[in-house]
């Protein structure tokens, strides 16, 4: 049980969600970003902020995940369903963007430019600019103009030339404040009610598409509402629109930046003593195999209590290596700094290096070298921090210390999981929402460092999700994966991976991967290569007909800017099409990441699926964002479309994201933890 | 077949569990709401301190406790790295002091990584009241991205107020009370300290280590000495 100093911890804290949303926080229009009711405003999320939001209205059952990618750049992926389009339903995807040209300054209001299905010129295609001034009394006046979707209503022409109908689904740029133009406005009054805001707006929307294909009749371009929110991270919106339609929306937020629980919760550091003047510096005892096996054995029950396991040893009279495992401080920089603590403590006084290199997945990844006379000088002074880091080197590891080392005799090794999911379809078979409850039971049997068998099993105990391809069909368990993995290094910069089995529910083969990726370089290159088999929808263990050859180059940058990364692969698709899959994802040092890809390849839209592309977004939050305890578990929720193009096989065990964490880059920005 | 299928997928680690354990989510709510045998054992009846307990302790002493919160605890001096003394608690927290100035805290839920003081800073260095400055700046560190941290440089005010007599553990002592307003970067604060009215040692102090923790309430029943 965690043992609290000072602070008394509530139960309820614990079993708290995300809470606490910034009382400056901009309210949500029905789009599920900063808003009015359906306009927009120039308003920004927190930066970090990632909300949820579910809307219903007359026309449309619709849900977004938004994100403050940047302090200026608000992103959102919206996903729509419109009963009456073109003769069907329609199920709309789009990416929208919004940035912040100028902030609010004295009489100036703040000004933003946006983007509605950035990238294809369908149904809820627009773009806009805007400005919202903050006019006192808790009153926000917005008035901006808008192109597409947003110029439909009392239009006053068009500015930049035509604009085709929005009935693309490609990517496609040419549509930008083309066509008609029209202005919008409205007002939002923060009353003295906590938590209540009171909204009216003029819409520039004339829901065209509505009225053509469907019944839709709006009366007014008026608009009303309130918003609720009762505590923070959830807030509530109804709404009376045009005359004639009602909407509601809720929305669900959290933040990076604002963690449930401090993150510095728990015990302390190892305070450290320096060595006393003219300390021992006999470094005899280092030919004496039963003293080397003495401190082995004494450091290894002293790592445990920070959860760092120790893979390898090798001592000399003045120098240690450490192969460790750090298997609960979300921050590497902090289990290192704990380590040297530890050295400084626990090891003879002649020792005076410390090389530390943290094993991921069985792969060695960056070897850090600590001087004890710079641990003893930096320790508790006012410039620790950058000094530390001054004096702290770099570079790649081999993948073992080699013979001669101690080694941790743990293999074969079996660990298992049992782990229940709920996958939730929003527009599978044509219903709004379906979901399935999962159970899924996996188990790893290590027989070497780096070369383990896995399997992954799921029974669906109720479900109606469809996926129209007979795999979701199924009653009882299926086969997620059977694999017989072996990770290595070809040079300490270059990582490999080798996969061959059931590699995922629907593929079955050989899948084998090579990653160089320096230390101490913000980029790295990748090459996979997968020759598969589809599997049989209705069988456990059988094969299809199809084979294939899928192989992609990819290229991995950490921009070093906001948390940034980037990843472009190139590349077949398991269907033979060609293409291109870009990533982008935000990561923040205590281990929360929003990423979002498109996939664009040379698939027909008919055989595509959704689109020519597909697109997705992720937020993955560490349980220790939320837990007053040290673990490396996180929690992650996708929303995204899978089309027949553009699809890879799922390996789960892909190199990048296994060393990512432990490069330079990586280790200076997380490096304030390292005396923490 | 053309799949229009939109994931949203939500993996529970609440129920998890594994060769490794229970899923850490379960484990803690469990040591919250369902303490283990062990947990529930009576706690011994805290020791009543002493003037007699601490001197046979041989050791540097000092009480702290977060402003705000009802517990008091104790903490020893572990460490002396240059002029800093590290204090640690029975639960392995840490405060780290510089003279009498807190410098670094440690597991409290909002670490002070580390503060800059003037040569002349008579919280950090023993300086009888008659000599203490008026005038001062220091930087607090804090974690934040990067190593160097976030740094909050403060200038700070000293005003001298009366003298007055207060106890701790048995022993009296007459000291002068100084009020200490800082402020900068966005930061206000006041710190108050009770110093010997002789030597200048200060017996009692509440003194800022963040925003995240406000004030931390210390009272020095031993103070560290080289001797």
């Amino acid at each position: 049980m965690m043992h609290i100093l000072f602070r008394t911890l509530p139960a309820g804290l614990i079993l708290a969600s995300s809470t606490a949303t910034l009382a400056d926080s901009p309210s949500f229009s029905l789009y599920g970003t900063a808003g009015l009711i359906d306009m927009p405003t120039a308003q920004m999320l927190p930066d970090g902020e990632t909300a949820w939001t579910f809307t219903q209205t007359n026309t449309m059952v619709g849900g977004t995940m938004a994100f403050q990618l940047l302090p200026n750049l608000e992103t959102a992926v919206h996903f729509a369903t419109v009963d009456e389009w073109l003769g069907g339903t329609l199920y709309d995807q789009s990416l929208d963007l919004k940035y912040k040209i100028m902030d609010e300054n004295g009489y100036f209001p703040s000004l933003a430019i946006g983007f509605r299905d950035f990238l294809s010129n369908g149904a809820f295609s627009s773009e806009y600019i805007v400005a919202t001034k903050n006019v006192g009394y808790g009153l926000a006046v917005t008035g901006g103009i808008g192109w597409g979707r947003l110029g439909s209503y009392n239009s006053v022409g068009s500015l930049f030339g035509s604009r085709a109908p929005s009935i693309s689904t490609g990517v496609d740029f040419n549509h930008f404040f083309r066509g008609d133009a029209a202005f919008f406005g409205g007002l939002e009054w923060e009353t003295p009610v906590d938590g209540l805001i009171v909204k009216a707006e003029y819409s520039s929307d004339a829901y065209l598409g509505e009225q053509t294909y469907g019944s839709f009749s709006p009366k007014s371009p008026f608009n009303f509402g309130v918003d609720y929110e009762p505590f923070g991270g959830i807030s509530m919106g109804a709404y009376y629109n045009y005359g004639t339609d009602f909407g509601f929306r809720i929305t669900l937020s959290g933040n990076a930046n604002r963690p449930i629980v401090a993150p510095d919760l728990g015990t302390g550091p190892v305070p450290v003593n320096p060595r006393p003047q003219g300390y021992d510096r006999n470094t005899a005892w280092a030919n004496n195999p039963a003293a080397q096996d003495a401190i082995v054995k004494g450091l290894i029950p002293l790592f445990e209590t920070e959860g760092v396991v120790i893979e390898e040893v090798r001592l000399t009279g003045n120098s240690i290596d450490l192969y460790v495992q750090n298997t609960k401080m979300p921050m590497t920089t902090k289990a290192v700094g704990r380590i040297t603590r530890m050295l400084s403590v626990a090891l003879p006084h002649s020792i005076e290096v410390f090389r530390i290199t943290p094993v991921s997945s069985s792969l060695a990844t960056t070897t850090i070298e600590i001087k004890r006379s710079d641990l003893e000088a930096q320790v508790e002074r006012p410039n620790a921090g950058p000094e530390s880091f001054r004096t702290t080197q770099f570079s790649d590891a081999e993948n073992t210390l080699g013979d001669g080392a101690w080694k941790r005799d743990i293999y074969p090794d079996f660990s298992w999981s049992l782990n229940p999911r709920i996958p939730v379809s929003l527009s599978s078979g044509g219903s709004a929402a379906s979901f399935d409850l999962l159970l899924n039971a996996s188990a790893g049997y290590r027989i070497s460092r780096g070369l383990s068998l896995n399997t992954s099993l799921t029974q669906k105990v109720y479900g109606t999700i469809d996926t129209g391809d007979g795999f979701s069909d199924s009653k009882g368990p299926s086969l997620d994966r059977l694999t017989a993995d072996y990770l290595f290094k070809l040079s300490p910069a270059t990582y490999a991976r080798v996969s061959a089995g059931y590699l995922d529910r629907k593929y079955g083969g050989i899948d084998a991967e090579v990653l160089w990726k320096p230390t101490n370089q913000n980029w790295g290159l990748g090459f996979e290569l997968a020759a598969v088999q589809k599997r049989a929808p209705d069988s456990f263990l059988g094969f299809g007909d199809d084979q294939t050859l899928s192989a992609h180059a990819s290229i991995y940058w950490d921009t070093g800017f906001h948390g940034l990364e980037a990843q472009v692969d190139v590349g077949r698709y398991l269907a033979g099409d060609l293409g291109s899959t870009v990533k982008l994802s935000r990561r923040f040092a205590n281990g929360w990441e929003v990423a979002g890809f498109v996939t664009v390849t040379d698939m027909p839209f008919a055989d595509f699926g959704e689109g020519n592309f597909s697109k997705g977004i992720s937020v993955t939050i560490p349980l220790r964002w939320t837990m007053p305890l040290e673990t490396r578990s996180s929690t992650s929720i996708s929303l995204g479309t899978s089309g027949n193009g553009g699809q890879r096989v799922g390996v789960g065990n892909r190199l990048y994201p296994i060393i990512r964490d432990y490069d330079v880059l990586d280790l200076r920005e997380t490096w304030g933890a390292y005396w923490q | 077949m053309i799949r229009q299928s939109l994931l949203f997928c939500l993996a529970l680690s609440l129920g998890a569990c594994s060769s490794g354990g229970t899923s850490p989510v379960f484990s803690a709510i469990k040591g919250v709401i369902l303490p283990s045998d062990e947990d529930e054992k009576p706690a011994k009846a805290p020791a009543t301190i002493t003037r007699a307990r601490i001197e046979q302790s041989g050791l540097a002493i000092i009480r702290g406790r977060l402003e705000g919160e009802d517990i008091t605890n104790i903490l020893s001096a572990t460490s002396l790295n240059g002029t800093y003394v590290t204090y640690v608690s029975a639960f392995k927290q840490t405060v780290t002091m510089n003279g009498s100035l807190v410098t670094a805290t440690r597991g409290l839920g909002g670490d002070l990584l580390a503060v800059r003081n003037d040569a002349n800073d008579p919280v950090a260095v023993l300086t009888p009241p008659k000599d203490w400055p008026t005038h001062l700046t220091r930087d607090y560190r804090f974690p934040a991205d990067g190593p160097a941290g976030n740094v909050v440089t403060l200038d700070c005010a000293l005003t001298r107020g009366g003298e007055t007599e207060i106890t701790i553990v048995e022993l009296d002592y007459t000291v002068t009370a100084f009020s200490e307003v800082c402020s900068g970067k966005g930061v206000n604060f006041t710190n108050i300290y009770l110093a010997d009215a002789k030597s200048g040692q200060i017996w009692q102090a509440r003194q800022w280590v963040g925003e995240k923790l406000g004030y931390l309430n210390i009272e020095v029943l031993e103070p560290f000495t080289l001797d």
